[in-house]
């Protein structure tokens, strides 16, 4: 058994010296990676997500959009680098998804100044714009949007953001909303899909913590899985919660009309008078 | 129409030596000669005309001005000699608009009012009280001026008075400048208004014009020459990059950063490409500036040619902003806000500065006012420290769509909570909700007479999480009251 372990390592190395991945491999021990937070899915990925390399996160349909840039959001929230985020929404991408709202990105710890957003009104822009952030040294993240499977981001274009990102050590995340899977250089390519959340131990009637349906569909080291996983706003970190109730309780009063329809108050109060006469 | 009839604005020289003239009617001219073709007057195609011819003639100075409809006055003080010289200077212009198909009169002079009187009604075209050869003579103060004396056998029409006023003084018997240039002022003003006398002072110089040029002008300058056109994208880029180099060293000197810049190519057939980028920061970085503008060009792809060439290429500082030299620090943080910058500032020169955009916020609680996404390279970084508070309950969805969508939604009481609803084509069934939380008008600004939101933070049964609200009140605001899908959640 031990000697089939050392000839898998050996067999590895040899791959990543021909992939020219080897620097990468060793970041990976050098601690520049993003850990989720859940061990089952760090130790799949040897330790967290690889910061100097692309990654895909792709959701089914465009009503999951949410999921899939609450996802994002939850993830670079945990990034130790408070740099600036590059946003490249694709021109097709950008009608029915809106924009991000300040207030709701508050609690994945994020001011909204910190993002630039680019809205090119061409697909060859975007790409372009794409390419043009990974080789800039600085940034914490760049994320690049794009709807379905354009032809113009075929593998080519998308090892090409791989290889800046390497440089650069930026990492690249692309949303791809209601795609199909496609071949791509992606190092993880993660599906996301809502889940029902679980009940505030507090006020069981609320919606509660962020869940989702999470798929690594595509790891380099060939290691997949699906979970269920939650995210808690308080450790800012992701949790198992396949069917538990460990979504912590954020101790944070809840709005006073929470659980029944506000209704004005009657004007002033009502006192016994005296009778008269 | 003038007048209740058709009238001749403008003619060709043959028809004038037939006999009809500028203000004729229509009529009247086809009775001298039937054949007469006549073209309906496009007063506006016809400004744009001349602002375009305005635009080509900032090859000689920076400083032109519209003269009514019909004319242009260029300010070359200290530009002339550039040129060769006035008389020089005079020749290529007209040389060049000629060759571009343009009938014109050229005039030289001290003031702007003698100049446009002397291009109309004058025969020599350079009418200048200090010629080189008068200052020799060292007599010319003293002599009567020349200005004066040209002027004094023009009609008074060349003063640029209206039509009736000359015809009112011609009724006293007042033709020309000469008639009324010794006269006392005080019965001309009193008769005919101060206009007359404004008109006369500033022809002879003894009251000053203000010209207002179109262009806002220049802080910095940074132009170059070709005898020969350029035709060449890579020897433009070359040319940009020698004048930036230039600009960076005046820019350095004024210690000022650029903000804004324009290129402006002028092409020999009298088209002319003006392009202009911004900075976020005040720049004065040769080689950035001059990737702003490759940029700028590899985003026009084909919409622009060469065509003959390009004879005169001119970079412009249009805005500038303070900026203190810097000691360089050795530390990385320095070195990455600048890339980032530049990184925003070549995205908005090849984008376009709509199509790179930061966030700002407001301190409203109307959801689509609190923020606003715009152009990062006119943003300036704002502290409201108050808005920045911590929070870590979801009560706000992370995406916002752009305009709430409408939802058909079933409700259990008209004003209870919604079961079920449809948005986007897709069915829903609501699992669990959250609200209503209230957002009201702002009635103290323009809100006043639109209704209320209630809005639900609700989770369907597979776990889509969405922001929707009620529009009204029930009853107290209206009967039907409509719901909209506003936001997602994660």
């Amino acid at each position: 058994m031990q000697k089939r372990a050392q000839i898998l390592t050996c067999l590895r190395q040899s791959i990543a010296r021909i992939d020219g991945t080897r620097e990468r491999l060793d970041n990976a021990h050098t601690g520049e990676c993003l850990p989720l937070g859940v061990e089952e899915i760090d130790n799949l990925l040897d330790g967290g997500l690889n910061l100097s390399d692309l990654h895909e996160v792709r959701c089914s349909n465009a009503r999951d959009i949410g999921c899939a840039k609450g996802f994002l959001l939850a993830l670079l929230g945990r990034l130790e680098h408070a740099g600036q985020v590059i946003w490249i929404t694709e021109p097709a991408a950008v009608l029915e998804t809106g924009a991000l709202f300040p207030e709701g990105l508050k609690p994945f710890g994020f001011d909204a100044s910190r993002f630039i957003h680019i809205r090119p009104t061409h697909l060859n822009d975007a790409l372009w714009a794409a390419g043009e952030a990974a080789v800039t040294p600085g940034l914490a993240a760049v994320v690049f949007h794009i709807k379905g499977n354009p032809k113009a981001i075929d593998f080519p274009a998308s090892r090409k953001l791989t290889l800046r990102s390497q440089t650069s050590r930026t990492p690249i995340f692309v949303i791809r909303q209601s795609g199909e899977e496609e071949v791509s250089s992606a190092v993880t390519r993660w599906h996301v899909a809502p889940a029902a959340s679980l009940a505030h131990p507090h006020f069981t009637k609320g919606v509660g913590n962020m869940r989702l349906s999470l798929t690594l569909e595509r790891n380099r080291n060939g290691h997949t899985g699906k979970w269920t996983i939650a995210w808690n706003p308080e450790t800012r970190s992701f949790e198992n919660a396949a069917n538990t109730l460990t979504a912590a309780h954020t101790g944070v009063p809840l709005h006073a009309s929470a659980h029944k329809p506000h209704r004005p108050q009657a004007m002033g109060q009502v006192l016994a008078y005296k009778k008269t006469g | 129409m003038v007048k209740n009839a058709m009238r001749i604005i403008a003619l060709e020289e043959d028809d004038r030596l037939a006999g009809i003239e500028v203000e004729q009617t229509l009529g009247d001219a086809r009775a001298i000669n039937p054949g007469i073709d006549s073209v309906q007057h496009d007063q506006h195609a016809d400004m744009q005309l001349l602002k375009q011819i305005a635009r080509w003639c900032e090859r000689y100075t920076p400083l032109v001005a519209l003269s009514g409809r019909d004319g242009l006055f260029l300010n070359i003080t200290g530009c002339a000699h550039l040129f060769g010289g006035e008389q020089k200077m005079l020749a290529d212009v007209s040389a060049r608009l000629e060759a571009q198909g343009f009938q014109i009169s050229l005039a030289i002079a001290d003031t702007a009012g003698a100049a446009w009187a002397v291009a109309r009604y004058g025969n020599n075209p350079i009418m200048k009280s200090n010629t080189s050869a008068g200052v020799e003579q060292g007599e010319t103060a003293v002599r009567s001026n020349p200005l004066r004396e040209a002027l004094e056998p023009m009609p008074l029409n060349a003063l640029r008075l209206p039509r009736d006023q000359v015809a009112e003084m011609a009724r006293v018997g007042f033709r020309t400048i000469g008639c009324i240039i010794d006269l006392p002022r005080a019965p001309i003003a009193a008769r005919f208004g101060n206009r007359v006398l404004q008109r006369l002072d500033q022809a002879l110089g003894n009251e000053d014009e203000a010209l207002s040029p179109l262009q806002p002008v220049a802080k910095l300058v940074a132009e170059k020459r070709f005898p020969e056109p350029l035709v060449y994208e890579e020897d433009i880029q070359r040319t940009i990059r020698i004048l930036a180099d230039n600009l960076a060293l005046s820019l350095e000197k004024h210690g000022t950063g650029m903000r804004q810049c324009e290129l402006v190519l002028f092409r020999v057939d009298g088209e002319i490409v003006s392009l202009t980028v911004e900075a976020s920061n005040p720049l004065r970085h040769a080689k950035r500036i001059a990737d702003l503008f490759d940029e700028r060009l590899a985003s026009l792809h084909d919409d622009w040619e060469a065509g003959f060439g390009f004879d005169v290429i001119r970079l412009s500082v249009l805005r500038s902003e303070r900026l203190e030299a810097k000691q360089e620090t050795l530390t990385h943080d320095t070195v990455t806000t600048d890339t980032i910058a530049h990184l925003v500032d070549r995205l908005s020169s090849r984008l376009g500065s709509r199509q790179v955009l930061v966030c700002e916020t407001a301190d409203t609680h109307i959801p689509e006012r609190q923020f606003a996404l715009v152009p990062a390279v006119h943003h300036q970084a704002q502290g409201n420290a108050a808005l920045q508070q911590e929070s870590q309950v979801a009560t706000r969805p992370i995406i916002l769509l752009s305009r709430p969508e409408l939802a058909e939604v079933v409700a259990e009481v008209p004003e209870g909570p919604p079961i079920r609803f449809r948005w986007r084509k897709a069915q829903y069934e609501v699992a669990r909700y959250e609200g209503p939380e209230r957002i009201a008008c702002e009635w103290w600004k323009d809100g006043r007479g639109t209704y209320s939101r209630d809005y639900f933070r609700i989770e369907t049964n597979d776990g889509h999480r969405l922001w929707l609200f009620r529009y009204g009140l029930y009853v107290r605001e209206t009967d039907i009251p409509k719901w909209y899908v506003h936001g997602m959640f994660g």
